[in-house]
């Protein structure tokens, strides 16, 4: 199936989808809702900065498409921001608190790249429905690179554990495999 | 840590994936998403249409309409027949190997409907399989922040040194990874002995066990009686989750209990098409033109206790 037909057919069902959802109205609610009661936890549990903000903009990024469920430009267009804002303060967060020793030979580094690169891309797929539901060739070239990386970050992991070398390419094409089995766009039904 | 570097860095992240959305989401096509709308609103029922209608309907020149809809026919949107252009059907949700196996196994019919059953998208147990793995990682992670029981030092000795809360989240990685694998293996299982069609001549037609080829039959003239059930977590997963399921029970004659298939994609879709089945008649959004019209203005149609009740 062309991509053409695969971006068409996306939009017929959206239309279809509608009659099943709340209303757009009823959506906000709810999501204004879960954004005062994740507010609220946050202020009551004394959380301080920076970590309020990641774990606000988290819980935000996870309520966001689970209750808003109109598609249009604006809708997405605030998903990528929340998304985008979420990945680069946790990022740095995690590089600036956790990493003191940021040299090749240190697993943690490791750890880290791999958590991100999961996370990253689990939290896009939970953002974006397109991109984890259409198999279209620059997001499967996508997911084939970061598969890469994984596999790299794990060998890399490995190698700072001093296991064998042959033990390590192993290890990482398994994790390689499973990775892309896992991110690789699938339909929902 | 520099907190003005931290929110900076925040806003310029999302600013980028802003503008990253901006530039690579696909431009469309005016006048096609106008004449997609136009046939989906008044042709989604199988009627045909001609490329003049349209035109004249859209107020848009004739080459304009004919341009798009050739464009449409390519993409498998649209067909041509003798007749004249009619939609495809978009309630076919099958992949394309399993949508060629029914076109073979139905002699070509036409398919309006095809699409697995999901039993185990809302079953408690496969469910709990997949908290079990998010919150088992997710509390690994809060003991190692917190340090609860003193955990950090048998965690230190697992990872050899690591710090126990980036091992926490490495682990909290591969379990979600895992999560989504279980997720993939399960709906190969689903796609290898659910699967459930509609064509028009053929009936119903439905797999009973695995690497059946469409065993199930429920012809045109034995359905009886239908009706949907959507229980209450197919009612959550339809208001936050991905796809509207729910069940559909179909009463045959000269059997007492209904064959039950369960959490199929658009249930009220197949009721009506069932329902068209059913009268011989696939005309059926003339006969429920109340009904079609309370769908179109987003108003559950077949469910008694919300029937004549506005939504918007």
């Amino acid at each position: 199936m062309s991509e053409e037909v695969e971006e068409l057919k996306f939009e017929l069902r959206e239309h279809l989808e509608d009659a099943y959802r709340p209303p757009v109205s009823a959506q906000a609610l709810f999501f204004i809702l879960a954004e005062i009661a994740l507010f609220s936890a946050i202020y009551y549990l004394k959380i301080q900065m920076p970590e309020a903000l990641v774990i606000y903009l988290l819980g935000t990024a996870l309520v966001y498409p689970v209750t808003i469920k109109v598609r249009n430009f604006f809708s997405e267009l605030l998903a990528s921001f929340i998304y985008g804002s979420f990945m680069a303060g946790f990022t740095y967060y995690l590089i600036y608190t956790m990493i003191r020793n940021p040299e090749v030979k240190n697993p943690a580094l490791w750890m880290l790249v791999m958590f991100v690169l999961v996370f990253g891309i689990e939290l896009y797929h939970h953002i974006n429905e397109k991109a984890r539901t259409l198999r279209t060739r620059p997001i499967i070239l996508i997911d084939l690179i970061l598969s890469v990386l994984f596999g790299f970050s794990m060998f890399m992991l490995f190698w700072a554990w001093n296991v064998s070398t042959i033990w390590s390419i192993i290890m990482a094409f398994l994790g390689a495999i499973l990775y892309a089995y896992a991110i690789l766009p699938e339909k929902p039904y | 840590m520099n907190l003005v570097y931290f929110y900076i860095i925040t806003v310029i992240g999302g600013v980028i994936a802003s503008l990253a959305y901006y530039l690579v989401r696909k431009k469309r096509d005016p006048i096609m998403a106008t004449v997609l709308e136009h046939l989906t609103r008044y042709y989604l029922d199988e009627r045909f249409f001609s490329i003049d209608k349209v035109s004249e309907q859209l107020q848009i020149p004739k080459e304009v309409v004919e341009k798009a809809i050739v464009k449409l026919e390519k993409s498998g949107i649209v067909m041509r027949t003798k007749r004249g252009h009619a939609l495809v059907d978009p309630l076919v949700f099958l992949t394309p190997r399993d949508y060629e196996r029914a076109l073979r196994l139905t002699k070509g019919d036409n398919i309006i409907y095809g699409a697995y059953q999901l039993p185990y998208i809302t079953d408690l147990k496969y469910l709990s399989v997949q908290t079990f793995l998010l919150l088992g990682s997710f509390a690994l992670l809060i003991a190692t922040v917190f340090n609860i029981g003193g955990i950090n030092a048998t965690v230190q000795s697992w990872a050899r040194g690591v710090d126990p809360r980036i091992f926490a989240l490495f682990v909290t990685a591969i379990c979600i990874l895992l999560v989504d694998v279980i997720d993939n293996l399960e709906k190969i299982f689903i796609r290898g002995k659910y699967s459930v069609i509609v064509g028009v001549h053929s009936g119903l037609l439905y797999d009973i066990s695995m690497a059946d080829e469409l065993s199930g039959r429920i012809s045109r003239g034995s359905i009886v009686k239908i009706d949907i059930d959507i229980n209450w977590r197919q009612k959550l997963k339809n208001i936050f989750g991905e796809v509207p399921i729910g069940d559909v029970k179909i009463w045959m004659r000269n059997r007492k209990e209904p064959i039950v298939l369960r959490s199929l994609p658009y249930p009220r879709e197949l009721f009506m098409i069932l329902r068209s089945l059913q009268l011989g008649s696939l005309e059926w959004r003339k006969r429920y033109a109340r009904e079609l019209a309370l769908w179109r203005g987003r108003v559950y149609p077949f469910i008694h206790t919300y029937r004549g009740r506005r939504r918007r």
